[in-house]
């Protein structure tokens, strides 16, 4: 097998950026203590089992910004996807009163003559027709592992057409071999963006741009929007469910922030350095304390601390009485959370308080960036005896953890939902149509896990007519068992 | 390939997951790109009817997770490692090694690898390869060529034929959202005739593929997927296959007897079981008869689906149900000369009655097509409910993508299919009135 070069392309990969691991299981303590000293680091799996993948982070968020068209450049299967990202944008649309309507998507549909003889052509016409049908303010143009190496130019098919169209053309170029972390699809994605952003006219100083991830439903939103208005903060969500015009006007804001410091880590540095935008990315406000962090962190940034303090105040004392109530119902039950790590640690830290015993904490991919803070905070409050599961994906090690802990409930979503379920582990979903964030999230999203472990019956039956696909002797094994040494 | 926009289906691997997902004890080896095999699962298994199926499907699909180190170094080490593992750690019959797009084009000599284990893994489970990058085609090729490398690997010649023996092949799980409920009929039809089911398309074993060359005759139920399987199946081993689309209502007694002909089964029992069938069917369609004078009189109908279904549905709507069919359009891009063949089909109706035809993948032109030829009623995708909402026509959702609807075990094929189809083509009309 000769070698060959793979032209580099694109933003840096979390790896090379941030040193971002995706294999890893230990303790919160030892996570913590093996960062300090710095020997956390990468490695392979001699076993592995399909994970997501970098270019499904751009294909599927851009197909969620308002008006965008989306072409996939890669063969039909890399947009597969897209139809079931239709019933969350179809959801998300009606949740914001826009126009239900299906993702305007178009594949590229890459043939072996194409992978032989280039597929720039075919993405010109492409581009033309998407202008043709849709006259769309922008067309986001995402690569795929087949176009990448086959090294068709997307950028200079780019430049070629865009004087002969109106929309915004957006090349993204993120392969699905590139990283093994999720997030550097989002670095590509939120970064590419930055390309149809534009040199402020007017600064609206009391308007905050906020990153809005897929899994936030509008009542998240509205809860954020509750909670800094009362400051005198006013938000401007950023990208999804947005249009072009408030993507153009996207520096105009008095200082940025995010619900996913996890996803917005590279774009905000980005943003800086072009437009001198201020930003803060504290974690994912969820939970009290967590909230608390988060609008203190905005209150920093935008020079509104009073006003945030007494925010904090009102509201501690307001969910108090209720919070105390859902307590008592669900201390001493046993937590599995699954998530990509930003949201797992923010969610661990509302079961925390909830007087939850949170067992092991999955994360698609950790980095001291978004991972350091929450994890001290969460083994000074816990002890930090849990298990930090670090996997994109890896199912076989979530059902060595869920048989090993026996939780009696899965905090999770559509990635380790439906296993948790035939596993017999009962589920409180965290949906794009869930309520989890501020304080009226921790409170309906407490509510939500009581009411999941009200009835256990489709859980448990399910799981005795399930064989898993793994030999018995994997559930005597160490769960970190196929994880290698250090990546070389 | 030309572009397309809201493809209905995915790519050669998902064609060929989408096979393996079917099979019973048997998991995926993926060696591609870290994406493929969740891609795949979350878009062509929630997408079609919110279905989980596989032994190991999903996330839980072992994959070699090409990353850009084997791209530039290569990638049959990491497979290697990657076979070794699953065979030790995952507990099946067959293990199944698909390739993607990266292997495809770095050029990974996966069958070199794949042999070395093909020879030793006789107490683990057999080994077996289909090569299937993306790039190769739709949902319904890699269905094709994953079929064939089992034909080619795993099925053993005959000496001996099993008398009245038949191999169901050509309906893709999810592909067809309906797949299990309509090869649960099919299957309970010719058994009831008589015939004896090797592959059923629905849970299949190791055991049945190796003993496939067996049966007298294999029934294909063809929207293009099936062609170099029965060829391989013919040429090597003898079996001829008889192709149909999908039968429904009293069509099925025109699928029923040629097979019981070509299988020499009972012919009297076979004259029997469709008479007694029949009789069932038009027991329920009589109840319709009541409220067909308001709901489905006069009504043109259009059909946005595969081949299987767009002459399946067009026939049984006309010919049964009485419909006006006004415009068909086969989403699963046959090659010419299957065109021919799929328009002749759908034509084959009662009265000169003729709709307008397309072959048509691009959602646009589809939407295009049934704006030209307006419907009274659709039947279609979850991807066609804007374009008949604006239409103001009631859509009946069965076809890939399929978000709107869950398919669990309903079906739409044979008698009861027919009665289902009906059902549910009626409550959707009342529904929305």
């Amino acid at each position: 097998m000769a070698t060959r070069t793979v032209e580099k392309a694109g933003v840096p990969t979390r790896e090379e950026r941030l040193h971002t691991i995706t294999a890893y299981v230990g303790s919160g303590e030892e996570i913590e203590r093996q960062s300090n000293s710095g020997c956390l680091y990468q490695a392979d799996r001699s076993f592995s089992q399909a994970a997501a993948c970098a270019e499904m982070m751009p294909l599927c968020n851009s197909a969620m910004v308002d008006g965008n068209v989306v072409i996939a450049h890669s063969p039909v299967g890399c947009s597969g996807m897209l139809t079931l990202i239709n019933v969350f944008n179809r959801a998300g649309r009606l949740q914001r009163g826009l126009p239900v309507a299906n993702v305007k998507s178009i594949s590229t549909n890459l043939g072996e003559r194409d992978v032989v003889y280039g597929g720039s052509e075919e993405l010109e016409r492409a581009i033309l027709e998407a202008e043709r049908r849709f006259h769309p303010p922008a067309i986001t143009i995402v690569t795929s592992c087949a176009s990448g190496i086959i090294g068709d130019d997307v950028e200079a098919v780019v430049a070629r057409l865009q004087p002969e169209v109106k929309a915004t053309l957006i090349p993204i170029q993120c392969e699905g071999f590139r990283s093994s972390a999720v997030a550097t699809g989002y670095d590509a994605f939120l970064s590419a963006l930055l390309r149809a952003v534009e040199k402020p006219k007017t600064k609206r100083a009391d308007t905050l741009l906020l990153v809005n991830p897929l899994s936030i439903a509008r009542s998240n939103e509205l809860e954020i929007e509750r909670l800094i208005g009362k400051a005198g903060l006013k938000a401007q969500w950023f990208p999804l469910f947005n249009n072009f015009d408030t993507i153009r006007a996207a520096a105009e804001v008095g200082g940025a922030s995010t619900l996913c410091a996890l996803m917005s880590n590279y774009f905000f540095s980005e943003l800086h350095r072009r437009f001198h935008v201020p930003f803060a990315e504290p974690s994912m406000p969820v939970g009290v304390e967590f909230t608390d962090q988060w609008l203190r962190g905005i209150g920093k940034l935008m020079h509104v601390e009073d006003r945030i303090e007494e925010t904090i105040a009102e509201e501690h004392a307001r969910i108090q009485p209720e919070f105390d109530a859902l307590k008592k119902q669900l201390t001493g039950k046993r937590a599995y959370i699954g998530f990509n790590l930003e949201k797992s640690l923010a969610l661990q830290s509302l079961m925390l308080e909830l007087g939850v015993e949170t067992v092991v904490s999955t994360g698609f991919e950790y980095s001291d960036a978004y991972g350091k803070k929450p994890i001290e905070s969460l083994n000074e409050r816990s002890g930090g005896k849990f298990t930090v599961h670090i996997g994109n994906f890896q199912h076989f090690e979530w059902a060595n953890l869920f048989h090993r802990e026996r939780p009696d409930i899965l905090v999770g979503g559509l990635e380790l939902g439906g296993w948790a379920l035939r596993q017999g582990i009962p589920v409180a979903p965290v949906l794009p149509h869930t309520l989890y964030i501020g304080y009226e999230g921790a409170l309906s999203y407490g509510r939500d896990v009581v009411k999941a472990l009200r009835n256990d019956s489709y859980s448990s039956n399910l799981a005795r007519h399930v064989k898993l696909p793994y030999r018995a002797s994997w559930f005597n094994e160490v769960p970190q068992k196929y994880i290698g040494e250090e990546q070389k | 390939m030309s572009f397309c926009q809201e493809p209905r289906s995915t790519c050669a691997l998902g064609g060929a997951l989408a096979l393996i997902n079917s099979l019973d004890r048997a998991v995926p080896i993926i060696h591609a790109g870290p994406g493929c095999g969740s891609v795949l699962t979350f878009g062509q298994n929630l997408g079609g009817g919110y279905q989980h199926i596989g032994y190991a499907s999903g996330s839980a699909a072992p994959s070699s997770n090409t990353l850009e180190k084997h791209v530039v170094f290569g990638g049959e080490g990491r497979l290697r490692e990657q076979i070794q593992s699953t065979l030790e750690l995952v507990d099946a019959d067959l293990y199944f090694v698909v390739t993607g797009c990266t292997a495809g084009l770095i050029g990974d000599d996966a069958k070199a690898v794949v042999s070395e284990f093909a020879s030793k893994g006789a107490q683990q489970g057999k080994v077996v390869l289909a090569e299937t990058p993306g790039f190769k085609g739709s949902t319904y090729d890699g269905y094709g060529l994953a079929f064939q490398a089992l034909v080619d690997q795993v099925t053993r010649p005959a000496r001996t034929k099993e008398r009245h023996s038949v191999n169901l092949l050509g309906i893709v799980p999810a592909q067809d959202p309906y797949w299990q409920g309509n090869l649960a009929e099919i299957r309970r039809l010719l058994e009831r005739i008589g015939a004896k089911i090797i592959l059923s398309g629905d849970g299949d074993n190791l055991a049945a593929f190796q003993r496939a060359a067996k049966a007298s005759l294999n029934v294909v139920f063809s929207a293009g997927a099936d062609l170099g399987v029965a060829e391989a199946f013919w040429e090597r081993y003898q079996v001829p296959s008889l192709r149909f689309r999908l039968p429904i209502g009293s069509n099925t007694g025109d699928f029923l007897r040629r097979v019981s002909r070509t299988l020499e089964l009972d012919f009297e029992k076979t004259e029997k079981a469709i008479e007694s069938e029949e009789k069932e069917f038009w027991k329920y369609l009589i109840k319709l008869s009541e409220a067909y004078a308001y709901i489905l009189v006069n009504r043109e109908f259009g059909v946005v689906a595969d081949s299987n279904y767009a002459a399946g549905l067009t026939r049984f709507l006309t010919a049964d149900l009485g419909l006006t069919p006004k415009v068909v359009i086969v989403t699963d891009d046959p090659t010419e000369d299957e065109r021919v063949n799929v328009r002749r089909e759908i034509l084959e109706l009662p009265h000169g009655l003729a709709p307008a035809v397309f072959f048509e993948s691009d959602g646009y032109n589809i939407a295009e097509a049934l704006r030209a030829n307006r419907p009274d009623i659709l039947i279609g995708s979850s991807s066609d409910k804007d374009t008949a909402r604006s239409l103001q026509v009631p859509i009946l959702t069965v076809a890939y993508p399929l978000v709107d609807r869950i398919a669990l075990a309903t079906g739409y094929t044979g008698y009861r299919g027919g009665v289902n189809l009906v059902e549910n083509l009626v409550s959707t009309i009342l529904s929305g009135s």
